[in-house]
């Protein structure tokens, strides 16, 4: 399985951390990521078009037989996640490191 | 049996009827915000499921795209399409539930401001995404407070789902918490379309009326209701820009009776 790409979003993710995110998810995947982890240690805000980004990107990595993984999310990301639906569909880890191992 | 002492009989009877007319209305006033509270809880838990199962079928669809599978893409269609359906009555319930203002009585107790309205704006999540309109948020430190957590929500949704029922794609829905004077603040903004100065003063006034005209109205009289048994007060303001709801609230709620 090939290494994963992390990708760590700021603690408020509103407008213009919001478009960095969503630019280093396009990225990632324009680059040929099949397997990516959002780190999301730190996190206490995320709005909806950065998690409308998360399902394009689980979609995106489906497609590609890859996965998408969160790391280290607090109560707000997994209660959003949840609301979204995509919780349940990808996979949540402690911390990144725990991410890395497994995907290795 | 003389004429005095059977008014007095009947005007204990009359006492005894009252006091029994209105443990009844209790017992059914609980009742009533039982069945919304489950009508509310249940809705929630509903959506959650089928927002996954939506998402597993659109992937499935893209996948079928590349391998077309003959009647597959007809089956997935039809699940497709009653989730669409599931979705919508759901989105109904919740509105039916935001409006439940019955139980004469908060219940207070702690409340933490931001995790209440963050747990509101999730719930908001899924409808921001398909409408793609943007919902960010903001939150001050906000010091402890008194007030029923339950309905603090209720009002937050109630202030989400006005403002973004009149949103087009692409437009910023911001909802903020203030730290402010002896209390604190819930600010949900628009930036469209625009609300005028006028409509937003109709607004205002409708607050007052126990028997409002529409749907808008009735979530707001809502809303207003709660803020003012908390001590708090809502303000609605127009612009070009769009509307913007406030609500202040005082750090410990002062129980106001129902207006």
């Amino acid at each position: 399985m090939p290494p994963a790409t992390v990708i760590r979003p700021g603690t408020l993710v509103n407008q213009a951390e919001c478009d960095r995110l969503i630019q280093a998810l396009r990225q990632a995947i324009a680059q040929g990521a099949r397997h990516i982890v959002i780190d999301c240690q730190g996190v206490e805000y995320m709005n909806s078009r950065a998690l409308g980004a998360l399902i394009e990107t689980y979609k995106a990595v489906c497609a590609q037989g890859g996965t998408l993984r969160l790391a280290g999310a607090g109560a707000f990301v997994l209660r959003a996640i949840e609301a979204v639906g995509i919780g349940p569909l990808i996979d949540v880890f402690d911390s990144v490191d725990e991410a890395l191992i497994l995907s290795a | 049996m003389n004429t005095h002492s059977e008014i007095a009989r009947l005007q204990q009877e009359l006492a005894d009827r009252k006091g029994e007319l209105g443990l009844v209305n209790e017992k059914l006033e609980r009742l009533l915000e039982l069945k919304n509270r489950f009508l509310s809880l249940a809705s929630h838990d509903i959506r959650t499921p089928i927002s996954t199962m939506k998402l597993a079928v659109e992937v499935l669809e893209n996948q079928l795209q590349d391998d077309p599978r003959p009647g597959l893409d007809r089956l997935l269609s039809i699940l497709s399409r009653s989730i669409a359906r599931v979705e919508r009555r759901i989105e109904e319930m919740l509105m039916i539930a935001r409006l439940d203002i019955s139980g004469i009585k908060l219940e207070v107790g702690p409340l933490d401001l931001n995790s209440v309205v963050k747990e509101a704006i999730a719930s908001f999540f899924p409808s921001a995404i398909s409408r793609d309109v943007n919902l960010d948020a903001s939150f001050d430190d906000i010091p402890p407070m008194r007030g029923d957590a339950q309905r603090i929500h209720q009002l937050t949704s109630v202030l989400i789902g006005a403002v973004l029922e009149g949103m087009d794609p692409g437009l910023r829905l911001t909802v903020a918490t203030r730290a402010e004077s002896e209390g604190a603040g819930i600010e949900v903004r628009g930036n469209g379309p625009p609300l005028p100065e006028e409509r937003a003063r109709a607004l205002m006034a409708g607050l007052e009326e126990e028997n409002p005209s529409d749907l808008t109205r009735a979530s707001l009289y809502t809303a207003h209701q709660i803020a003012r048994r908390h001590g708090g007060r809502l303000e609605i303001k127009g612009g070009e820009e769009g509307p913007t709801f406030f609500v202040w609230l005082p750090l410990e709620a002062q129980q106001e009776k129902e207006a």
